[in-house]
């Protein structure tokens, strides 16, 4: 099935000029393992803040459908 | 009294709504680019006291963006420096300076009474202590933060625990370590704070309640994200 991917705050870098990328996946595929698709392992990614599907925040493995929109955001925290 | 200093609040603002505010109080914690522009923002709207806290003092690199600092109070309390300089805009508003950080201890007292809390803060750790706070005290609570171009803002009434969802783990900080804080990002993410901080003192309805509004200034990139169940 075709998600596709898009990543917000200094996470962007990972596209490189890329707004967004459309995969393959897997039926079943969680967010954690489409980003890992992407090249993204949001344990190694010290900023990593949380994932949204379609503009709602989920939880990192929860799974995706046909057609989803997956956001990446990193994590802000100053003041 | 200034007749005329509320003038340009109106009608945006009603004559009524400018008299509700004067009698209502809010609690900004964190002084520095976030906090002094909604002091400011609140202060020149006319909410009657605003409580200013932050443990820290000024320094030369808080000068490219934290209002109230200048180049003669370096080394000064950021709180109690928000509260002299409030009284030269608006000596009807009563600023009262609590120079000390948030913490687990003093919470719940540095809120007490206030009918709004404002997040300006700059770690996980004590935002955490407040959104447990204002939700223990039925506080609602307006979250806003900054990261380089990028910023974000939220409405946060109790039970939602949105401070949780978005800082969950360790406090490692965030991408304002890598991308540091220019002036402009915590001017607008302020404004936006008292805005919505504004509207919950008034009793109006925010679409932001349980929804996070995430800004890129970069990019113009605007985008409501929902927090709900």
């Amino acid at each position: 099935m075709k998600v596709t991917i898009t990543l917000r705050g200094t996470l962007r870098k990972y596209f490189g000029e890329d707004k967004e990328r459309v995969y393959d996946v897997p039926e079943g595929c969680t967010c954690d393992e489409a980003l890992k698709i992407a090249g993204l392992d949001y344990k190694k990614i010290k900023n990593f803040g949380f994932v949204s599907i379609n503009n709602k925040r989920v939880m990192i493995y929860d799974k995706l459908q046909e057609g989803d929109l997956l956001k990446a955001f990193s994590k802000v925290s100053g003041g | 009294m200034r007749k005329r200093r509320y003038e340009r609040n109106h009608t945006a603002i009603s004559q009524e709504e400018n008299r509700i505010l004067a009698g209502k109080k809010a609690c900004v914690a964190g002084c520095g680019g976030l906090g002094g522009g909604v002091i400011e923002g609140l202060v020149r709207t006319g909410v009657g006291t605003v409580v200013a806290v932050d443990g820290d003092v000024f320094d030369e690199t808080n000068l490219n963006r934290q209002v109230f600092s200048n180049e003669e109070n370096m080394g000064k309390s950021k709180a109690e420096e928000a509260a002299v300089q409030s009284r030269l805009i608006n000596s009807e508003v009563e600023v009262i300076a609590v120079n000390s950080f948030i913490d687990e201890k003093n919470v719940r007292e540095i809120i007490a009474d206030s009918d709004v809390a404002v997040d300006a803060l700059d770690n996980a750790e004590a935002r955490k202590m407040l959104e447990a706070a204002c939700e223990e005290a039925g506080i609602p609570l307006v979250h806003g933060a900054v990261a380089g171009w990028n910023g974000q803002v939220s409405v946060i009434i109790p039970g939602q625990r949105m401070i949780e969802a978005l800082y969950e783990g360790e406090s490692v900080g965030g991408d304002e370590n890598d991308t540091g804080n220019p002036y402009f990002t915590p001017a607008v993410i302020s404004a936006l704070e008292v805005a919505e901080a504004i509207k919950l003192l008034l009793g109006k309805e925010s679409s932001l309640e349980g929804k996070l509004l995430t800004v890129d200034l970069m990019n113009h990139q605007y985008e409501i994200i929902d927090f709900g169940e």
